[in-house]
């Protein structure tokens, strides 16, 4: 009976680690998990560790081309930009009313933030959205490959229809132009 | 739009002792990565309101290779520079317009985080007696929570005193963004947000808009710079995370413009001129944009006023009724101002644009990224910005870059620009530039 428990136990564990990693293979950048996670300092546990994918030249296409026919929303933040705290609230409760939603956060932050971008979000509780940061000190080229027409205000939203076509917002969005967007 | 549209299985079948070998490998070769980008540069921001990581820079301390470099001719043509260099924060001079500089003299003894970007960025000005005097912003433990720093050499930057904090609410919340202006009296003027009332707000009120922005203050020195005077808040309701701009005007006392947030969200601009040493005009509003938002530009506005006192602003906006980069005057002191011009072409963004007048010429910079490269543009006016000439070309980089800055030495212009690649430089704005519109520089570059 002991040991059918720890089986069970086992099974439990190794179901919780799945998402996790397969997450992190889908992606082509490298994988700092292994290296940088600081779930100890975290306030609220995830049931994965949180991934954090360098974001560099081409790493814009990467995540548009993993959704061809999809639509889904890029979140541009920092954690020095204070209205950004409370965008990523309305993300933590946006995708708990939508599970489905497809949300990919950017953290503008230099690489050297990368505890900090870490702590904050699984602090305001959004680890389970797929996440980036900048890891490039020259942003230019970054900001460029996401929208040409950027200048770098915080937060950034863009909506991708299925077909590929965006619309970008800065500020704070409201939650209910996102669930009408939804709908 | 439906919802089951967005569902995304993740991908699976994989084989899991190769997903975690791969995973390994991989994870060792980002970090080693990150820890390369990081020795390279770990203070450098991307251009918003970022804390100083812990610093892992190496080696001497060096201009070209260090990060929020600010430059400021004195009276007698020499260039200072302040910038930081891992958690310390230096200041040397140049007497040959920038090719080559003297040795750095370490300003703060005891290591500080020093706020290194392109907006909260340290400060120099020299007054008429040699006193050089700097500012800057110290971040604490906390995010967002900082002190408003300052120290002066009496003994012509050979050495800095201890520096001081000048913000008197000690709590560990937002003191930041420091300016400084010295005018011809010798009094020192220090300006920065401050999020004190938004604080004290936030106690006593449960309201669930809250207090909106920071606070504008100021403090003045009038024993130069051995002390400052109590706090003085500005107005309430500032940006949080756009440079001050501030600028002497021919009564010599200050003028000072900073991005505000007018009602729940509109960002626009404030203005505020000192009528006597320690008397404020009432603050105006003097751009209406419309750019109702609840965000965090990073882009803060410039002020440059001629001997007729003739206001020169520039800034940006995305707003309802102009998006970009723009240039407009006041002949009245900022109770009205010209139709705004429109800087660049319109094809790419222009961005984080300085203002200088010198006498009857008026000069803008901006920077814009082509996809390659970031070029700095300069266009300029003979006729107090009447009317201007076509944006020239003075340098371009294919890598990090600072805001230009504008500098005059008598009726000279120059441009400071810090890159990654070629280092800090300071570049002549020569008449011929102007004339054919062509990309000519006479730039200096220093040893390194």
């Amino acid at each position: 009976m002991k040991h059918r428990v720890a089986f069970i136990f086992l099974s439990l564990s190794f179901l919780c680690v799945v998402p996790g990693i397969t997450l992190g293979v889908v992606g082509t950048e490298f994988d700092t998990t292994s290296e940088l996670n600081d779930g100890e300092k975290s306030p609220i546990k995830t049931p994965f560790a949180l991934q954090l994918k360098p974001f560099s030249k081409g790493s814009m296409e990467t995540i548009k081309s993993q959704r061809k026919g999809s639509a889904f929303i890029v979140v541009l933040w920092s954690v020095d930009c204070p209205p950004c705290y409370e965008e990523l609230e309305m993300w933590r409760r946006v995708k708990a009313s939508y599970p489905a939603l497809d949300v990919v956060l950017i953290s503008t932050d230099a690489m050297a933030l990368n505890d900090e971008v870490r702590r904050v979000v699984e602090k305001m509780g959004v680890a389970m959205l797929e996440h980036w940061q900048f890891a490039d000190a020259f942003v230019e080229p970054l900001r460029y490959e996401i929208d040409p027409g950027w200048s770098g205000e915080l937060p950034r939203t863009y909506f991708y229809s299925a077909t590929g076509e965006y619309v970008g917002r800065s500020g704070i969005i409201k939650q209910d132009k996102i669930e009408a967007w939804i709908e | 739009m439906k919802l089951d549209l967005w569902f995304r299985f993740p991908k699976s079948s994989v084989h899991w002792i190769g997903v975690v070998r791969l995973m390994l490998g991989i994870g060792l070769m980002g970090a080693s990565y990150f820890a390369l980008a990081n020795s390279h540069n770990a203070t450098r921001s991307h251009g918003h309101m970022a804390h100083t990581a812990e610093s892992v820079v190496k080696g001497p301390a060096n201009i070209h290779q260090a990060t929020s470099v600010t430059a400021s001719f004195d009276g007698q043509g020499r260039l200072w520079a302040v910038w930081i260099f891992g958690q310390a924060l230096y200041v040397n001079y140049s007497d040959d317009l920038g090719k080559s500089y003297s040795e750095p003299v370490k300003v703060n003894q005891q290591a500080e985080n020093i706020s290194s970007n392109s907006e909260a960025r340290p400060n120099i000005v020299v007054a008429n007696n040699g006193n050089v005097y700097v500012s800057y912003a110290q971040n604490l433990e906390k995010r967002f929570s900082g002190n408003v720093r300052f120290s002066r050499s009496i003994d012509g930057g050979k050495r800095f005193s201890a520096p001081i904090t000048v913000n008197d609410n000690r709590e560990m919340i937002g003191h930041s963004f420091p300016v400084l202006a010295v005018n011809q009296q010798g009094d020192v003027y220090m300006v920065w947000l401050d999020s004190r009332d938004k604080v004290a707000d936030q106690r006593i009120n449960t309201r669930a808009e809250g207090f909106i922005g920071s606070s504008v203050y100021y403090a003045l020195s009038d024993d130069e710079g051995l002390s400052f005077q109590s706090n003085v808040k500005i107005q309430d309701h500032s940006c949080q995370c756009c440079r001050i701009a501030i600028t002497l005007d021919p009564h010599d006392l200050p003028v000072i413009l900073w991005r505000h947030v007018y009602g729940a969200d509109n960002r626009d601009h404030g203005m505020v001129r000192f009528v006597s040493k320690s008397k404020l005009a009432a603050p105006m509003r003097v751009t209406d944009d419309g750019w109702r938002i609840n965000a965090c530009p990073h882009h803060g506005p410039s002020l440059s006023i001629d001997k007729l006192d003739n206001y020169h602003m520039v800034w940006f906006t995305q707003g309802e009724s102009r998006k970009g980069s723009f240039y407009a005057h006041s002949t009245n002191q900022g109770a009205s101002f010209s139709e705004p011009v429109k800087l660049g072409d319109g094809s790419l963004p222009a961005q984080h644009p300085h203002v200088l007048a010198i006498e009857k010429n008026v000069y803008v910079v901006w920077k814009s990224f082509d996809g390659n490269e970031t070029t700095l543009y300069v266009m300029r006016s003979l006729d107090r910005g009447r009317s201007w000439g076509r944006p020239t070309v003075i340098a371009k980089t294919a890598n990090a870059s600072d805001h230009g800055f504008l500098l005059a030495k008598d009726q000279d212009a120059f441009v400071s620009w810090h890159t990654v690649d070629q280092g800090q430089r300071l570049l002549k704005l020569d008449p011929v530039m102007f004339d054919d519109g062509t990309a000519v520089s006479t730039l200096s570059r220093g040893n390194y």
